[in-house]
C-alpha cells in the first residue's frame, strides 16, 4: 500500500463513525508563529489562529494555487481571502462566497494537552 | 461646496493640464458647474486655496467594473472618490443585459458611467469562464445594437471583445465587423491567454485593429503577450501601433506584470491610455485606485505631465469625448481632480505579487464633479460591503423589509416559474450558457406578466438575497444561488406579503 493510500485509508471513517483525529506534533500552538504549515496525511496544510481556536485549510488557493500563507481573514474569522484575486472562502465548510464554483478544503483543528489535531472538516 | 449658482476660484495649484498645454501654477474658476474664464471675476467669488496641490482635468478610467461579476455595490466608491470624474464599464453588460445595466445604473452615480459592452449578448460572464467559446456569441442581433445606440446617445464608447478563442479568429473578426457598423472603437482584452495554453490568437487583434482601436492589458505577464521570447516588442505590436492603434494599461487582477512593463518601457513602448481595470477582486489589492496604477506609471518612468495626459486627454481622445471631458477649457464640464505627489517609500505591487519601491505617489484629495466639490475618500471602496458579494443565507436581508406589494406579487410569481426550471451552481470546469439565458428569459417573462417595470423586479430579487445591493445580469445571478434556498427564500418573502393582506 503506498503512502498516499495508507493516508487515505487513514482519513476515511468506519461506516457510521468519525474521521480520526491525527496529532500535528510538528507544531507547538505555544511557541509557533500562525499560519504555520502541517501534514495531514500526505497533505501540507495550513493551520490559522481564529477567533475561537484553530481552523486548517489546504495551502494554496483552488484557483491558481496561490500559497495562502498570507490569506486574510475576513467577517469575524469566518471567511479566508486570498491576496491575488480575493476570492473568498467560508471556513466553516470551504464554500466559496464569491468564485462560484470553487471549494476550499478545510480541516478542523482541535488542542488538547497542548498539542493540536487535525482532521478534514466534515 | 455647490457651485450651481456662484463662482469659485481655485487658487494657487499646479496646473497639469495636457489638452490645452498647461504645466504650471494658475487659477481656475468654476461656475454653473463649468469651467469659467478668469476675466471679470465678481469680487464676492468665493476662493478656495490650492496652494501646494496640483489640478488636472477630472481623470477618466476607460476600464472599470461596476456592473455585473466584477463590479461593486457602491460604484461612485471607485470613481469621484478617488479623483475618477468618468469612467467606462468594461464589458459587464451586452446586447441582451444593457436594459438591466442601465436600469440599475443609470443617472445613479455622481461619477459620469459610459459603457463599453461587450460582444457576448449577457457580457462578462465571470472570472472562471474561458471567453470567447462562440455558442455565446451566435445570432449576434444588429438590428438591437443599432436601436439601442440610437436611443442612447453617447452611452455606448466602445465594443468589447476578448482577443481570443478555442473556435479560431472569428469572434475577433465579428467583433471588429459590429464596431464598424456601430461607428465604435473596438477594445480588445488580450490577457488570460494562460488559460488556453497554445492559443495564439491574441496577436491577430494586432493585424485587424485600425487606428482608433484600442487593445487593453498591454504589459500582462501571461501567454501572447506583446514581447517575444528574448524580450523585443513583436514587430506586429510595433507595426499596430505605428498604424495608429491606442494601448492601454488596464492593470487588473492578472495583467500587469512589472517585468514586461519594464522591457517595454526600455525599448520606448509606453501606453497611450492607462486604466485600472477596477474590480471586485482587485480593488483590495493590488491595483487599490487609478491613482495607484498612475503611480506605477510614474515608477516606470512616466513625467507627471504625460501620467495625467494619459488619465485626461487621451482617453477622451480615444472615445471621442472632448466636449465633455479631458480639458479645462472654458465652457467644459467643471470636472476636477486636485491631487498631492506625497513623499516617502511605497510599495507597488503587480498582479503577480512583484514588488517595486517608489519614493512618490499619486494622492487625490477633493474631486469637483460638475462643480460639485466631493473629498476624496479612497479607503472607501475598501470596505467589504463594497466588493464581497455574499449572499444572505442565514438571514433575510433588511432590504426584504422595503419590498412593495408589487414586487412581493412578482417574487410570488417568479417562484412558481423558476420552481419549473432546474439548474446546478456554476461550476468551474463549464459553464451552462442556455441556461443562464432560460433563467434571465423567466425572470423577463414573468416581469411582463406581472406589469412591474425592470428596476422595482431586479431589485426585488437582489433585496431578497443580498444586504448590500449589487448589479449583476439577473440570469447569471439567480445560477449562482442554490436552487432549493433560492425557491425557498423567494416564497418565504412573497408569502409575507400573503400574511399580511
Amino acid at each position: 500500500m503506498s503512502e498516499q493510500q495508507a493516508a487515505i485509508q487513514s482519513q476515511t471513517p468506519e461506516p457510521g463513525g468519525e474521521i480520526e483525529w491525527q496529532a500535528v506534533p510538528e507544531v507547538d500552538p505555544g511557541t509557533s508563529e500562525f499560519p504555520v504549515r502541517a501534514r495531514y496525511g500526505t497533505d501540507v496544510i495550513l493551520i490559522f489562529r481564529v477567533a475561537g481556536g484553530y481552523r486548517g485549510v489546504e495551502r494554496a488557493c483552488p484557483h491558481q494555487k496561490r500559497l495562502l500563507n498570507d490569506a486574510i481573514l475576513h467577517g469575524g474569522d469566518k471567511l479566508i481571502r486570498c491576496r491575488w484575486h480575493s476570492y473568498v472562502f467560508r471556513l466553516s465548510d470551504g464554500k466559496a462566497v464569491n468564485c462560484p464554483g470553487y471549494k476550499l478544503r478545510v480541516f478542523d483543528v482541535k488542542e488538547e494537552n497542548g498539542a493540536l489535531f487535525v482532521r478534514p472538516a466534515s | 461646496m455647490d457651485t450651481a449658482s456662484r463662482v469659485v476660484l481655485l487658487k494657487g495649484a499646479h496646473v497639469v493640464d495636457p489638452g490645452q498645454g498647461i504645466d504650471r501654477i494658475v487659477d481656475i474658476a468654476v461656475e454653473n458647474g463649468k469651467i469659467r474664464a478668469l476675466d471679470n471675476l465678481p469680487a464676492n467669488a468665493e476662493v478656495v486655496d490650492l496652494t501646494g496641490c496640483y489640478l488636472s482635468p477630472g481623470w477618466v478610467d476607460i476600464h472599470v467594473h461596476v456592473y455585473g461579476t466584477l463590479g461593486f455595490a457602491d460604484p461612485d466608491s471607485i470613481g469621484v472618490y478617488q479623483g475618477v470624474t468618468s469612467y467606462v464599464e468594461a464589458g459587464g453588460p451586452g446586447i441582451g443585459t444593457l436594459d438591466e445595466f442601465l436600469a440599475l445604473l443609470g443617472g445613479r452615480t455622481v461619477t459620469s458611467l459610459y459603457a463599453g459592452p461587450y460582444l457576448r449578448p449577457l457580457g462578462i460572464l465571470s472570472v472562471n469562464f474561458i471567453e470567447g467559446d462562440v455558442r455565446t456569441i451566435s445570432n449576434v442581433p444588429i438590428t438591437d445594437w443599432l436601436d439601442f445606440k440610437k436611443a442612447h446617445p453617447g452611452l455606448l464608447r466602445y465594443l468589447k471583445v476578448g482577443a481570443f478563442s478555442g473556435y479560431g479568429l472569428g469572434p475577433t473578426k465579428l467583433a471588429k465587423g459590429l464596431a464598424e457598423i456601430l461607428g465604435l472603437p473596438l477594445y480588445a482584452h488580450i490577457g488570460e491567454h494562460q488559460l488556453q495554453p497554445g492559443n495564439s490568437s491574441a496577436y491577430e487583434i494586432y493585424k485587424v485593429s485600425e487606428a482608433g482601436d484600442i487593445v487593453t492589458h498591454i504589459y500582462h505577464g501571461n501567454e501572447c503577450g506583446i514581447l517575444d521570447r528574448d524580450g523585443k516588442v513583436l514587430p506586429v505590436v510595433r507595426q499596430a501601433k505605428d498604424r495608429g492603434v491606442l494601448f492601454d494599461v488596464g492593470f487588473g487582477g492578472y495583467n500587469f506584470s512589472w517585468r514586461v512593463a519594464e522591457k517595454a518601457y526600455a525599448q520606448d513602448f509606453v501606453p497611450d491610455i492607462i486604466s485600472s481595470d477596477l474590480q471586485q477582486f482587485n480593488v483590495a489589492g493590488p491595483a487599490y485606485s487609478l491613482a495607484n496604477v498612475a503611480t506605477c506609471l510614474l515608477k516606470l518612468g512616466l513625467s507627471l505631465r504625460q501620467v495625467i495626459e494619459r488619465i485626461t486627454i487621451n482617453p477622451a481622445r480615444a472615445l471621442g469625448m472632448t466636449d465633455i471631458a479631458g480639458t479645462l477649457k472654458p465652457g467644459m464640464p467643471a470636472d476636477i481632480t486636485v491631487f498631492r505627489l506625497e513623499s516617502g517609500a511605497f510599495e507597488l505591487s503587480d498582479t503577480v505579487s512583484h514588488t517595486r519601491t517608489f519614493d512618490r505617489r499619486l494622492v487625490p484629495t477633493i474631486t469637483f464633479k460638475n462643480g460639485q466639490r466631493i473629498d476624496c475618500d479612497l479607503d472607501r471602496c475598501q470596505d467589504e460591503r463594497n466588493w464581497l458579494l455574499q449572499v444572505a443565507e442565514d438571514h433575510e436581508p433588511e432590504g426584504v423589509a422595503r419590498l412593495t406589494a408589487e414586487q412581493q406579487g412578482f417574487l410570488d410569481a417568479l417562484a412558481v416559474k423558476l420552481a419549473a426550471i432546474s439548474w446546478d451552481v456554476t461550476s468551474v470546469e463549464s459553464f451552462d450558457y442556455a441556461k443562464a439565458l432560460e433563467l434571465q428569459d423567466a425572470f423577463h417573462q414573468v416581469r411582463a406578466a406581472q406589469h412591474i417595470p425592470l428596476r422595482p423586479a431586479l431589485t426585488a430579487v437582489f433585496d431578497s438575497f443580498l444586504d448590500s445591493p449589487f448589479s449583476i445580469q439577473i440570469g447569471l445571478f439567480l445560477m449562482r444561488l442554490d436552487r432549493t434556498f433560492a425557491l425557498e427564500r423567494l416564497r418565504r418573502v412573497s408569502g409575507a406579503r400573503r400574511l399580511v393582506a
